[in-house]
């Protein structure tokens, strides 16, 4: 049987919560997924471009030194980071990129916060001959400088957007209105597990290769599956791309703790804080319902994190599917905690994680001493960190 | 038929109050009422602006039913007429009328006369429930056919839609465009969406919006054969620049596009 549709929901989160205007344009990707991610022709040349252009698979590194420091499970990293253009984004990008062409759509427009999913599609962009405009904050502008400079180089436009606390929520906001403004001739790819139905289903279908090479790799290293997958949690594409396939074991009966990080900023008892599903509560925000940071009368908070990728009131509606269901367990750690374990990283392994992924590492002192040496834990290591070098200035 | 949007609590609270009762005074047929909302997706930037500072002035949703209940008193208002003030209904997204609560919602608005909602992010297919809840308490959910919606979709939605269809006037967000070219332009395809929601709903009214912005266009709209004109942007614009203690230009913007009123006289 031909499957003519998605599930519009994940639970009671999920939905399409846009302007009329936009719908037509939402059933149209949709039926543009059904009708080419499992042909041939599509996925050939997807799988061309995911391993002569962006390298992948990427390895899965068993991180030595990391694991003596603890002392305790066996601590494998997924290295997105190695991915081209140096996060676990371009899968995505250039999938819809593709998607995009064969609907017709000739213009592309995204959001970014961190600008890796901004350089991500204006990379694919580049690489397909589509005209790429890049929605960002103001804010982000000044923080993430180098990733500003590549999505130039790479030909895409980049529009500050000032609004609000000029962050990610505000680039987005702005994307959607663009969008709803020149929707006949152009694409929105979305960069996280976030916005209308079938974005987060398709944006989730596209970053599994995660989670599907990871379970093959550790199955090959250790004869087993890990007893941990931990991954950062901004709008939650790198950390559903890599929990799915370890849900589905998991609903097969197999136990796994799934672990999902988000920023705790300077607390989650003050104000400045990202971690919308240890202190949010379900709500509707760019198309989709899913837990937020928000007031007593639905208006959305500002979230805050020193990553730019993770500061974002909301989260992807199937992550909030997820936490109600008690599937995956979701924490947050503080700035200062992730710049913490950020420096140890570089040290210790030779690697400077994305500040994003930096939020995944620095909850390992927390879970590590629970551990047991037999143990295994994979950690998604989503982006590399050439991009926050500024922080430390 | 005229139709003004304003945001509550915009520019002030006072002064909102102030625009309320001028465009009962002035016999404007339906008052849309905007609940300010921090992230309003299909609107540009006056209607943005004005939400922002709406709500930088504290207003929020029970203030906004005790703001309708002082300019009713303050308008010593007549229970049987059906326009102005007692023809108002609530312009907002849908997250705060989620957290807020449907049901309470519902009923808060039919006590303090309120006579329907316009979600503009909530299309036919998560409208069913809402629909229903507010039906439950008399009151009604307006749902948006826009120039992108095929006959499928409009089909759905002028069933559901009560107790007119707005129809969005062009491809894009709220706010004057000042090409009267390009407004023309789009007659076809308007003309064309009418048709289809005139074959599957011959007996509603349809109220045309966005980029209406002045007596011509409101002229031009009606001539299109639908019954509601509906300016919003410009209602904004003008009282954000209108700098006289009783909202003097306002009310004599009001009375330039009311034609329907001028006609009747």
């Amino acid at each position: 049987m031909t499957i003519t549709q998605l599930p519009k929901y994940f639970g009671k989160f999920g939905g399409q919560f846009v302007p009329e205007t936009l719908m037509p344009a939402l059933e149209e990707f949709e039926a543009a997924f059904l009708k080419y991610a499992d042909a041939d022709e599509f996925k050939s040349e997807l799988s061309f471009y995911l391993t002569d252009y962006v390298g992948r698979a990427t390895p899965l590194y068993f991180a030595a030194r990391l694991t003596q420091y603890y002392g305790k499970a066996k601590i494998y990293l997924k290295r997105e980071d190695l991915n081209h253009t140096g996060a676990h984004k371009i899968n995505n990008a250039i999938a819809q990129a593709l998607l995009a062409k064969r609907i017709g759509k000739t213009k592309v427009i995204a959001e970014t916060g961190a600008g890796q999913h901004g350089v991500a599609t204006a990379t694919a962009c580049a690489l397909l001959g589509l005209e790429c405009k890049v929605f960002m904050g103001a804010e982000d502008i000044k923080r993430q400088a180098p990733n500003v400079k590549r999505m130039k180089l790479l030909g895409a436009e980049v529009i500050p957007v000032t609004a609000g606390t000029a962050t990610l929520k505000d680039a987005t906001s702005e994307a959607i209105r663009y969008w709803v403004t020149n929707v006949s001739d152009t694409h929105y790819i979305i960069g996280s597990a976030v916005g209308p139905h079938p974005y987060p289903t398709i944006v989730r279908n596209f970053q599994r290769i995660i989670g599907d090479e990871a379970k093959a790799q550790i199955l090959e290293k250790e004869n087993r599956l890990s007893d941990y997958v931990l991954a950062c949690v901004g709008g939650g594409s790198n950390a559903i791309g890599i929990f799915y396939p370890f849900v589905e074991e998991k609903l097969k009966g197999k136990k796994i703790s799934l672990i999902g990080v988000e920023a705790a900023g300077k607390g989650v008892d003050t104000s400045l804080h990202s971690a919308t599903m240890v202190q949010g509560k379900p709500g509707v925000l760019h198309g989709s319902l899913s837990y937020l940071l928000q007031d007593e009368f639905g208006q959305i908070q500002e979230a805050h994190s020193v990553s730019a990728g993770l500061d974002y009131p909301g989260v992807g509606p199937e992550h909030a599917y997820f936490k109600d269901e008690n599937l995956v367990n979701y924490v947050a750690v503080t700035d200062d905690e992730a710049l913490k374990a950020f420096r140890l990283v570089a040290k210790l392994e030779g690697i400077i994680p994305a500040l994003e992924t930096a939020h995944a590492f620095a909850y390992l002192e927390t879970l590590m001493p629970n551990t047991s040496p037999e143990e295994i834990l994979i950690l998604n290591l989503s982006g590399r960190g050439d991009k926050d070098l500024a922080v430390f200035d | 038929m005229l139709g003004i949007f304003v945001t509550a609590a915009y520019p002030s609270e006072e002064a909102c109050i102030q625009a309320l009762k001028i465009l009962h005074e002035e016999k404007v047929s339906l008052i849309e009422l905007g609940i300010p909302f921090s992230d309003p997706l299909a609107d540009g930037p006056a209607i943005q602006n004005a939400s922002f500072k709406a709500l930088a002035n504290g207003i929020n949703i029970d203030k906004i039913f005790d703001l309708v209940a002082q300019a009713r008193s303050e308008a010593g208002l007549v229970d049987s007429c059906n326009y102005g003030l007692n023809n108002i209904i609530f312009f907002t997204y849908y997250n705060p009328v989620y957290v807020y609560g449907i049901e309470k919602l519902a009923q808060k608005s039919s006590e303090y006369g309120i006579k329907g909602l316009l979600i503009p992010d909530l299309p036919v297919e998560e409208a069913e429930t809402v629909s229903k809840v507010l039906k439950s308490h008399g009151l009604t959910l307006t749902l948006l056919v826009a120039i992108t919606s095929s006959e499928q979709r409009i089909e759905k939605i002028v069933e559901l839609s009560e107790p007119f269809i707005y129809l969005v006037s062009r491809i894009g967000i709220t706010g004057s465009d000042s090409d009267i070219t390009k407004w023309q332009g789009a007659n076809t395809i308007l003309k064309q969406k009418i048709a289809e929601i005139r074959k599957y709903a011959p007996n509603k009214p349809i109220g045309l919006g966005f980029g209406i912005d002045s007596a011509a266009k409101v002229r031009d709209t009606l001539d299109l054969g639908v019954e509601i004109a509906i300016i919003g942007t410009k209602a904004i614009r003008v009282l954000e620049e209108d700098q006289s203690h009783d909202l003097a230009v306002f009310r004599d913007f009001i009375l330039s596009v009311n034609i329907s009123k001028i006609e009747n006289v």
